[in-house]
This record gives structure tokens, sequence and C-alpha cells, in this order.
């Protein structure tokens, strides 16, 4: 227990002279291994899990759905989803800082990812915005939480890696998003409404668009609808498996991309490299957590935090609350892939022996690790802004998403108290 | 030097483009084969082992594009000539633990191969792509040693400037 302790503060060491996180992960966890165990069966440790978890085939449905997010991002689809939005919300005061929400909840339908769906908003939201004269905090808030809706509305990268961790049904995952993704893009708009009150001169109002202008904006982002009723729909009638799903919603991103995005041949090659890159990353910071994950075990750690928390005799729900408590702290700190990697294993287990569906805690835990990308100081998606549109101030940012953070505990309190917001849906399958 | 291992680099993921493409394909011709009743023959194995060319083969140009996952909170508060300084050694911790990786996965791999590991369907030994893995941990280690090269040049530029 005590080898533990002393590790984790040697990785926070590790982590804040800036060596990788899945690099710092593996460090500690060999040395960790070694000292509970010994160092033959910890140096053996490391080929079985790059191994194991390499060939493990649910994995294999994660370059699909990074691909067609990056192929998505590049078919200019984006745009008419936000000019739709734009069309129907603009009029309201912060009417394009709802559209930005509202665009990036529809793009997150054919996208999996936080990243991709935060950089494709900042450079269609954000220039709107700022040529009408809204304010950087609010512009850029409101791109940075329309990302986090990226991994929460279905398909999504994390649900992905929370499903294969726990061995938890993707498809049931995916159903449960919908709800708490459109209740977030509601507690969002309500963060808009009190920003556009407080501050009148940093959220404007457009001009009304009328009704006949309207509907052909609303039909122009017909293709997006076509892709996920496809892609979602064959995956829900069992047609086809997530895995399947992704190459062909990564095929439909394709002639997207190749015909409303003009797409060119090597310009596709860089794509898909950029996707093998991101996968590559990811595992990386995989194998370093399960490694980290196996030392934690071994000593202890992971058995004394399960039952420290369970001794605080909190009941169910208050037991819960502490372990979004504890993830709202480590979001300021961790990485959100490490975070999932980290604590899913610890946690989960605490979860089911209180009698929690999986399913819900999974969606909770991305609901929390949704704030980890927002707050300060390394929320990922305000970096990601960052070096799209470097002449915004850091601290500007970050005063943007401030209010965007209590939305998203708003939605995480809702969804603790109300589970069936959850459950309901995959329930009907 | 750097421009030649951004190459190599670079034609290492080509393999990975190569390995992504052929998932979708190898999905997308077995989903309309089930519909018509012939099913592609050992699909899930050929996903398998490509995920092995994906992931390893991109190693190389993710660490020289300087990717990998990494907090730069504290880093950003220490003057530059700490940051080089800082960077060398991350550097050369990155290039320990690719080394170590390489080391562990030819291990495994000769492992596999003593024991005659094959895939289910198609009987395919195994132990050659973990000796790919293996490779590719090599040759990430060589990127991280290209660019703590670069980062000791820099170093010694900015003393001779000062």
């Amino acid at each position: 227990m005590e080898i533990a302790l002393w590790g984790i503060l040697a990785l926070f060491v590790l982590l804040a002279i800036g060596v990788p996180v899945g690099f710092s992960m593996a460090i500690i966890g060999f040395f960790g291994f070694a000292a509970v165990v010994d160092f033959g069966p910890a140096a053996a440790l490391a080929g079985q899990i790059v191994y194991d978890n390499t060939t493990n085939f649910s994995f294999s449905v994660l370059p699909l759905f990074i691909l067609m997010g990056t192929l998505i991002a590049r078919s200019r689809l984006s745009t008419d989803l936000f000019n739709a939005a734009a069309a129907f919300l603009g009029h309201y005061r912060g009417g394009l800082a709802y559209a930005t929400v509202m665009a990036a909840g529809a793009f997150s339908a054919v996208c999996g990812s936080s990243a991709a769906t935060t950089a494709t908003m900042v450079r269609v939201g954000y220039p709107a915005m700022r040529e009408r004269g809204y304010g950087d905090e609010v512009a850029t808030g409101a791109v940075a939480v329309g990302g986090t809706l990226g991994i929460l509305i279905p398909p999504s990268t994390v649900m992905i890696l929370y499903g294969v961790l726990t061995e938890t049904s993707i498809i049931d995952l995916f159903a449960a998003g919908f709800i708490p993704g459109a209740i977030a893009i509601l507690c969002h708009f309500a963060a808009i409404w009190v920003m556009g009150r407080l501050f009148p001169g940093a959220a404007i109002s457009g001009d009304y668009i009328p009704w006949r202008e309207r509907l052909p904006a609303l039909i122009n982002v017909w293709g997006i609808v076509v892709l996920f009723v496809v892609m979602m729909g064959g995956i829900y009638l069992g047609i086809f498996t997530p895995t399947e799903g992704g190459a062909v919603g990564a095929a439909g991103a394709l002639i997207f991309a190749v015909f409303k995005g003009g797409l060119k041949f090597r310009e596709f090659i860089g794509i898909v490299q950029e996707a093998a890159r991101t996968t590559a990353m990811m595992f990386v910071i995989l194998f370093g957590a399960v490694y980290l994950g196996t030392f934690l075990e071994v000593s202890g750690f992971t058995s004394t935090l399960g039952s420290f928390v369970v001794d605080l005799n909190l009941g169910p729900t208050g037991t819960m609350l502490v372990v979004f408590a504890i993830y709202l702290v480590l979001g300021c700190f961790i990485e959100s892939f490490s975070m999932m990697f980290l604590t899913v294993p610890l946690f989960f287990p605490i979860a089911l022996s209180m009698g929690f569906d999986p399913v819900w805690f999974g969606i909770l835990v991305i609901v929390a690790i949704e704030i980890s990308l927002i707050t300060p100081p390394i929320g990922l998606n305000v970096f990601i802004m960052r070096g799209l549109i470097p002449e915004v101030p850091l601290k500007k940012m970050f005063i943007g998403v401030s209010p965007f953070v209590i939305s998203s505990v708003v939605l995480l309190l809702l969804l603790t108290f109300f589970p069936v917001l959850v459950t309901y849906l995959p329930s009907l399958l | 030097m750097k421009t030649w291992s951004i190459n190599a680099a670079q034609i290492l993921s080509l393999i990975s483009v190569a390995a992504i493409l052929f998932i979708a394909i190898a999905t997308l011709t077995d989903v309309i084969g089930r519909l018509i009743g012939v099913p592609l023959k050992g699909a899930f194995e050929m996903v398998q082992i490509s995920m092995i060319f994906v992931i390893f083969a991109a190693l190389p140009s993710l660490t020289l594009a300087r990717e990998h996952v990494s907090v730069d909170l504290l880093t950003s508060f220490v003057p530059a000539s700490v940051q080089r300084i800082l960077l060398t050694l991350v550097d050369l911790i990155g290039t320990g633990v690719c080394i170590f990786y390489a080391v562990r996965l030819w291990a495994r791999g000769n492992y596999l191969e003593r024991i005659g590991e094959v895939t289910s369907n198609l009987q395919v030994p195994l132990f050659p792509f973990v000796f790919f893995m293996s490779v590719m941990w090599a040759a990430t280690a060589v990127a991280f040693v290209m660019m703590i090269i670069d980062d000791l040049r820099g170093l010694s530029t900015q003393e001779e400037t000062n």
C-alpha cells in the first residue's frame, strides 16, 4: 500500500517534467510491480500487456470510428449543420452560441471524438461569432463545451473503450448516450442564456431568418442524417456489429469528403495517417495504464481504495457522488483517456458491488470525463482551441468555459439522481 | 539527419494506412458477403493482425511529430533553457522505454514461436507479427535518439547565442 502511494507520487513527478503519459505509467507500473513481486515477472508483463491488448479484437473498432471522424471533419458537413442551426436559433440573444452547441451535438452523432468535434467547431462556430462581435469568452466556451458532446452522443470512442474494458455491451452504451446528450445540450443552452443576461454585450442576437430560408438550410444537412441512420440503424437492427458500423460509417464519410469537400487522394492518405497516429497514441496510453493498473492491484491499493470508499457508509448514491467528485478532481490533472483507463478498473467493481447498472456507471464516467476536457489547468478541448486560435488568451477561454463546467455538473447530478434517463433507451433494446 | 528520419517514418506510416484501409475493406466485404450468404473466411483474424500494423507502424511518426500525450503543466513555467534540458531528459527516458518494449516483445515473439501459437481459423503463426512490434519499438527508439541529437544541437546553438 505504501509502495503504491510512492508510485503515484513518482508518477506525478514524471508527468510534471513532461514524460508522455503512457510512458510514465509504464515506468511506474514496471518498477512498482518489481518492488512488490520481482523484476523478472515485471519485465515479462510488458510483452504480455502489449501483445494481449493489440490483438484484442474488440479494439479494432477504434481506428474505423477515428477515421470516420477525421473524414467527416474534412467534409464541410459541419458548416451546413452550423448554418442550419443558426437559421433557427441565430435571432435569440447568444443565438450563434446556441447554434454552435446544437451543431456540435448533431456533428457528434457522426463523430465519436471530442477532439475532432472541438477542432471542427472552432473553425466553423468561432469565426461566425467573432464576426458578429461576440465576446471571446462566450465564443470559445460554446465551442469547447460543444466539443465535449463528441464522446457523449453516440458513436463515441470513449464508450467503446469503456465497453471493452468492462465487457459492457457497446450497443447498450451507444443507446444510453442519446437522452443524456439531449439533456446536456439543454443544460448548456441554459448556461448560455444566463451568460446572455449577465453580459449582454458579449452575446448578441442576429437577424430573424424567415421559414423560406430556414427550410433549405435544414434540408442541406440530409447527408448527416443519412449517414447516421444507416450506421446506427444497421447496428440496432443487428445487420452489423459496431466494428462493421464503423467501417460503413467511414466509407460513407469518405464519399461525403470526396463529393462535398473535394477531398484529393494525397490529402486522403494524410487523413488516414492521422487516424493511425491517433490510434497508436491511444494504445501507448492503454499499455501504460494496464501496466500501472496491474501494479496498483498487486500492491493492494485497488482493494484498499475500494474498502475505504465502502467504509464511508454513504449509501449507494452517496458513494457514487464521492466517486464522481474524485473524477472531477483527477480530471483537472490527468488527460481524459488515461483517466478512463486508470480509474475504471478501480471504481467499476465498487459500482457493481453496490448494484449499479454498468451502462449507467459508464455514461456517468463519460460525463465526468467530459468535464475534465474543459477544466483548467489541462482541459484538452481548451488546448485544442488554443492551437487553432492562438490569438485568444488561455485565460479568456477558461473564463468562457466556467459556466459550462457548472451546467455539466448539473447534468451529472441529474443523471445520478434520475438513472432512468440513462437506462430507459437500452431497456427497450 | 532529422529530414531523413521523418521521411523514413512517413514511409513506415504508409503501412498503417494500408492496414486501416484493409480493415475497412475486409469488414465491408464481410458485411456484404454475409448479406448475400458468402461471408469472408477469416475476416476476424485478418482484422486482428492488421491492428498490429495500424498501431506499430505509426509509432515512429507519432513520436517524431511529438504527438504523444503529455502534461505540459510545469514545463511551461520554467525558463526556456531549463525547458530544453527537460526535453532532452524526456527524450532519453522515451528512448529507454522503447528499447525496453522492443526487448520484451522480441522475447514474447520467441516464446510464441516456441509454443507454436497460431490463429484459430487460418492457422497463421503469430510470432512474426510480434517480432514486427519489437522492430517498430526499436525504430521508435531511433526516432527518440534523432530528437535527442536535435535537442542537443539546440542546446549548443543556444549557448553560442548567449
